[in-house]
């Protein structure tokens, strides 16, 4: 290949560097550029009137606009914030009908569906052009109940079969941005607890949402510290404050309880250092956490 | 309203069940405490030893609360689900549960692009998925409708999560609009409080109908750019190749020299 290059190269150069007989002289090549300006000239002036053109452009007033942009910064957000409200509005109608306790005697899953066509209608009936999916997960059972709108996307496809209760996106509907600080105590454990150990922090990793920040700390030894605080007594903070009580019964009330004595415990104790360094968890259960985040509705 | 100013966070323990241990509570708990300066609720889930993988399955994980804050013991497999639910408990609930009136925010994000899912060689490129703008909203519900008739201590239930998809046409030519108004060397800029951009000028460059690429970190529109990456790799590859150009031309010319 090299080879056929620089054979190329070289019969270029030996071409060019070839002397060519003499056809003309200076005279007559000289006559050829007089006619060839003629004709230049002649075609700018007359044809395309170039003068004409350049004395109309220098005579007309010019207008400088100088904008500074907080105007049509303000403009934007206004109309993105219309967008946004018009939509917010509509959700909040579709939430009321799923809602509303009074179904008529109809199937639940038949009625959020015609709710959802009953929104779309009326969006599209106001020139709507945004909306593809309508859908409502609910919390009992996490099968999520789609409508998807004919024309903007599959009106065939189907809700996948996971529980979305696990996935980034209903939680981050349910409790928004969050901050997750994890600590795991790995000493001691039997292989199939370590199991369930696993399983567990890999549900509550697939829970996080892009916009969510968490830590990860592992203490995987017996004698490995966690931190450099010592703090007495601290085994009494373990024991239990009262009955047990039952969470499950589908309210935080039990967090704002915490909340309230860990503030009061908090006026006790003095609390000095900043959370650890940050430690992203494995790359893999972040792409993990993405892949089945954006599956919901492919 | 769709801004969320509180973020709700928690410290959650995983722990191998060795908290019943007083030693292991001496390192762990003070570690806790001490790191605790934002007052978070902390949440301790506590495998118990491993019975049976069938036993108490079909039982829901229970919850106490301690002086340090709830905790559940975890004796069969469906706990490990159960747990990941603690996103339930770190929320204010609304005390207005009508979706109409209620003070609580709906959600927006993002997603789809490239970088939205694991990317296939037949993508690269491209955009893999169409590009959504999803706005959910949780929905409670009290059992008492009647606000009056409420005792104190009611507390709704979550209902679920409703939702729409949306297409970003609009506020794409929303965009362009303002865009075209601002002249030639002004743009507008969209991005969320995490830094991801939901519009920028490069995004539009291929004058495409929608959105694409969507919730890149805006440095890599602002302050580095592809093209510079482009423009690294292609300057590269064309470097490397007249140097071995010129390499190969004069061995070949010494190899010639030599021959003779």
């Amino acid at each position: 290949m090299l080879h056929q290059i620089l054979f190329l190269a070289l019969f270029f150069i030996y071409i060019s560097s070839t002397p060519v007989a003499a056809i003309t002289n200076s005279t007559t090549v000289q006559s050829w550029a007089d006619q060839l300006a003629s004709k230049f000239t002649s075609f700018l002036d007359d044809t395309m009137l170039a003068p004409n053109i350049q004395k109309l452009y220098d005579d007309v007033p010019v207008t400088t606009t100088i904008k500074q942009g907080s105007v049509e910064s303000a403009a934007a957000a206004a109309r993105l914030s219309t967008l946004l409200n018009e939509k917010d509005q509509s959700l909040r109608q579709f939430g009321k009908m799923v809602w509303s306790p009074n179904l008529g005697g109809v199937a639940h899953e038949t009625y959020v569906i015609d709710s959802a066509k009953s929104i779309v209608r009326s969006l599209t009936n106001s020139g709507d052009e945004q909306i593809t999916r309508v859908y409502f997960t609910p919390h009992n059972d996490g099968k999520t109940i789609l409508h998807s709108v004919d024309g903007r996307t599959d009106p065939k496809e189907n809700a996948s079969n996971i529980d979305e209760r696990h996935t980034g996106w209903y939680a981050n509907a349910v409790a928004g941005p969050k901050d997750v600080f994890i600590i795991v105590d790995e000493t001691g454990v039997a292989p199939p607890s370590f199991d369930l150990l696993k399983e567990t922090l890999h549900h509550i990793l697939n829970t996080v949402s892009p916009n969510d920040n968490v830590w990860l700390q592992r203490r995987t030894g017996p004698s490995e510290p966690l931190g450099t605080s010592s703090i007495s007594s601290t085994a009494s903070l373990l024991t239990p404050l009262g009955d047990h009580q039952d969470c499950n019964s589908g309210s935080s009330r039990g967090t704002q309880q915490v909340v309230q004595k860990l503030l009061a415990l908090s006026k006790e104790m003095e609390y000095s250092q900043a959370l650890a360094s940050p430690l992203v968890s494995s790359a893999a259960d972040w792409i993990q956490m993405f892949s089945q985040n954006v599956s919901r509705s492919k | 309203m769709l801004v969320n100013k509180k973020r709700a966070g928690c410290i959650l323990i995983l722990s191998s069940g060795n908290l019943d241990s007083l030693d292991v509570q001496n390192v762990v708990v003070p570690y806790i405490l001490e790191k605790n300066v934002h007052k978070l609720p902390i949440i301790g889930f506590h495998v118990e030893k491993y019975k049976d993988s069938t036993s108490s399955s079909t039982v829901p994980l229970q919850y106490t609360y301690t002086k340090l804050g709830t905790s559940a013991w975890m004796t069969a497999d469906r706990h490990a689900s159960d747990a990941a639910y603690y996103y339930t408990r770190i929320v204010g609930v609304p005390e207005n549960d009508d979706p109409l009136s209620s003070q609580s925010t709906s959600s927006l994000h993002f997603w789809g692009g490239l970088f939205a899912r694991v990317p296939s060689p037949f993508d690269f490129f491209t955009s893999n998925t169409p590009n959504v703008m999803s706005m959910t909203r949780a929905i409670f519900r009290y059992d008492e409708l009647d606000v009056g008739q409420r005792s104190a201590d009611a507390r709704p239930v979550l209902l679920g999560v409703v939702g729409f998809d949306m297409n970003l046409f609009s506020l794409k030519d929303i965009l362009d609009s303002i865009s075209a108004d601002l002249g030639r060397t002004s743009f507008p800029i969209v991005v969320t409080p995490f830094g991801d951009t939901i519009y920028h000028p490069l995004q539009t460059k291929f004058k495409k109908k929608e959105l694409f690429d969507i919730n890149i970190d805006i440095s890599n529109y602002e302050y580095v750019g592809y093209n510079f990456w482009i423009l690294l790799v292609v300057w590269t590859i064309l470097s490397l190749t007249w140097f071995f150009f010129f390499v190969q031309v004069l061995s070949t010319y010494r190899g010639q020299r030599l021959s003779l």
